[in-house]
């Protein structure tokens, strides 16, 4: 529900932004602040009504008198004010609040903090606020067992001829810059997803103690798709299209009979990603397939990349299209030294990059800090739904 | 009779005067077998001619002059690999020579269950590989690298496997004594490398190498660089006195390393800043950079792996 929420707000990104680089600001300079965060979505319904909204919307004038104080709109109607200390008309608001609503708990609702020392917790709020489900990721489920040889040979037999239709999956890759009126659809991207299959084929088993292996499989299920797209409608009137792939998909003999039905014209509208592992895994079938598509006119990318590989790889240097970075949560609270490095190494031509996993309207902030406009994600997805 | 002998003659046979052959070398890697294939098939729609297959090279059959150069461009530029010309009959001994020439193709893997019983029944001799290398301008030993031994797969996902399963059973060896008795003897005094395998091993904990002197350094793939729980795995033999490095098969990886952390890879022609300060050199050609202090260089013509 956040993210429908926060769009309905066109501002919110973009106050979440200037609320964060104001707690980062004063991390950062040690300049102290209060900040009283109003999360009225944390007010149980029957306090949310008309009545109640007049008495606390009374108690809550003297945030718009003129003081240094600012307010922050956070989507779902919560509200951070921040003044400097010592922020005596902030603990006067609250403990109006208190007395008008004395059944609630304040600490939970409209807790004061201090800035710089509570940075942490305010940015969490904001995060939460915005429906980026802060809590940290639970301790890693134990990954399912590998499956045995034997098994995976008769899954690579029966994917050999398997109806991947029903797995197939479709989503934007969008454009979105600051000002924009709404998000322009640039390609559809395709792609086979292979969990499905995996789970449909060899029934709780997983491949993260066979990482070469897993390729294999994902590439056969790609095959199948390469096949289904190759025969009309396929990918004929569809305009752009972005086909994620393992590395070795590329080459395979469905794909090259995709780009030759494709045509010059149509293979120009055709943009590739691989993921980074498979390209550290085979560098020479990179270089090769780097070759092949430049020579073909096709666009070959990464996909799905980590801002920590970001930083450690001159990504740019190993394929000449779009590198897609996989937004996280973590990003918007990392420290300085860490942002720093990713913001170094991210290439020079913004319009190369696509954020993917834009899950909440902050990550569309974060990257256009970072003047990135290309997106995948919810958000965008929501808004197309919307129309 | 070599193999592809009567293929060749029954591909020829009642050929015209004057027919030209493009014979192109079969490729080690499948993608570029793949590839090569495509861009025949590209030469024979634009050109005309048919492809034909032999078991260690494909020939492109009755195609325009100017198709076959253009191919042949295309497939030295994209897939490096060297085609040739002959007119047939003409020079048909020409053509017969080159392809007994041609090294014959490796078997076809029967399956991965085929695999994972090729990589058990190696001997632990075959299956371990031990390698030295030297620091700076000395050519001494300072460490040793101790991991699976080359294990020709043509296909790069099965070869990532293999070198798993190896690597698992090197590992195993190490602490089995009489199991330990058939590897490459390690040298005592020496700082060991250990190649790991990409997937975590179950029941997680590395012992820490012991006592004082250089950290011994955990070999992991350069493709798990990424992978969930890497992290903290690397953390981990970090924590239990390793150090980590990222093994990568390619200079050019090589190049776009930025750090932090330490490489081990055919090093670039050019040193950068990430790879100044900390890099473990691997084969036989080392630019001159290579022997800054703090970089290891592989050492040739010694273990079994050489």
């Amino acid at each position: 529900m956040s993210s429908a929420l926060a769009l309905s707000d066109a501002n919110a990104a973009t106050e979440a932004l200037a609320l964060a680089a104001m707690v980062r600001d004063s991390v950062v300079s040690g300049v102290e602040r209060r900040a009283l965060m109003l999360r009225f979505s944390r007010l149980p319904e029957g306090l949310r009504d008309p009545r109640h909204s007049r008495l606390l919307a009374e108690a809550l004038a003297p945030m718009h008198r003129p003081t240094r104080a600012r307010v922050f709109e956070l989507p779902g109607g919560d509200r951070v004010v921040v003044a400097p200390p010592p922020g005596q008309h902030l603990e006067e608001m609250r403990a109006d609040l208190g007395r008008l609503l004395p059944e609630t708990d304040l600490d939970d609702w409209a807790p004061l903090l201090r800035l710089p020392a509570e940075a942490a917790a305010l940015l969490g709020a904001v995060e939460e606020a915005l429906g980026l489900g802060l809590a940290a990721p639970a301790e890693e489920a134990a990954a399912p067992p590998p499956p045995a040889s034997e098994a995976l040979d008769a899954a690579l037999r029966a994917l050999a001829g398997a109806d991947v239709a029903a797995v197939q999956r479709r989503a934007g890759v969008w454009r979105l810059a600051p000002g924009d009126d709404g998000a322009t659809l640039e390609a559809t991207d395709i792609r086979a997803h292979v969990p499905d299959l995996v789970e449909r084929l060899l029934p709780g088993s997983g491949f993260a103690a066979l990482p070469g292996l897993g390729r294999r499989f994902r590439r056969a299920a790609e095959r199948r798709l390469l096949a289904d797209l190759v025969r009309p409608p396929g990918i004929r009137n569809m305009g752009a299209v972005a086909l994620p792939l393992a590395l070795a998909s590329v080459t395979e003999a469905e794909a090259l009979r995709l780009y030759g039905a494709a045509g010059p014209e149509g293979r120009r509208r055709i943009s590739l990603s691989v993921p980074l592992g498979d390209a550290l895994a085979d560098p020479a079938g990179l270089a090769l397939t780097a070759r092949y598509t430049a020579a073909r006119g096709l666009s070959l990318g990464f996909e799905e990349v980590e801002a920590a590989e970001l930083a450690r790889l001159d990504l740019a240097r190993l394929v000449p299209g779009s590198i897609r970075l996989r937004f996280r949560p973590a990003l918007l609270s990392a420290p300085a030294g860490t942002r720093d490095a990713l913001d170094a190494a991210l290439p020079e031509d913004r319009s190369r990059i696509v954020l993917t996993g834009v899950d909440a309207p902050v990550a569309i902030a974060w990257a256009w800090q970072r003047g990135i406009t290309r997106f995948m994600g919810r958000v965008l997805e929501a808004r197309r739904a919307a129309g | 009779v070599t193999a592809g002998a009567s293929e060749l003659r029954s591909v020829l046979r009642g050929l015209p005067g004057g027919t030209l052959v493009l014979a192109v070398p079969r490729a080690a890697q499948p993608a570029t077998r793949r590839v090569a294939g495509a861009l025949l098939d590209e030469a024979a729609a634009f050109g005309g001619g048919h492809r034909a297959g032999l078991p260690a090279a494909e020939l492109l059959v009755g195609t325009s002059p100017a198709a076959a150069a253009r191919a042949a461009e295309a497939l030295a530029d994209i897939a490096a690999l060297a085609a040739r010309s002959f007119i047939v009959p003409e020079e048909t001994g020409a053509l017969e020579a080159w392809v007994a020439a041609q090294p014959p193709p490796a078997p076809a893997e029967a399956g991965i269950a085929a695999l994972e019983a090729r990589c058990a029944a190696l001997p632990l001799e075959a299956a371990a590989s031990l390698t030295f290398f030297a620091e700076g301008e000395s050519e001494r030993p300072v460490a040793q690298r101790l991991g699976p031994a080359p294990f020709p797969v043509e296909d790069a996902e099965l070869a990532e496997q293999a070198r798993d399963w190896l690597c698992r059973r090197v590992l195993g060896a190490l602490t089995d004594p009489r199991a330990f008795a058939k590897l490459p003897p390690l040298r005592p005094g020496l700082r060991l490398l250990l190649d790991l395998p990409g997937a975590a091993l179950p029941g997680g904990g590395m012992m820490g190498g012991g006592g004082g002197g250089a950290p011994p350094i955990a070999l992991l793939p350069a493709a798990t660089l990424g992978a969930p729980g890497q992290a903290a795995r690397a953390a981990q033999l970090e924590a239990a006195g390793w150090r980590v490095a990222h093994l990568a098969a390619d200079a050019a990886l090589a190049a776009a390393w930025r750090g932090p952390g330490l490489l081990a890879a055919p090093p670039p022609e050019e040193a950068s800043p990430a790879l100044g300060g900390g890099f473990i050199a691997l084969g036989r050609a080392h630019p001159a950079w290579c022997r800054a202090p703090g970089i290891l260089r592989e050492l040739p013509g010694r273990g079994p792996g050489a």
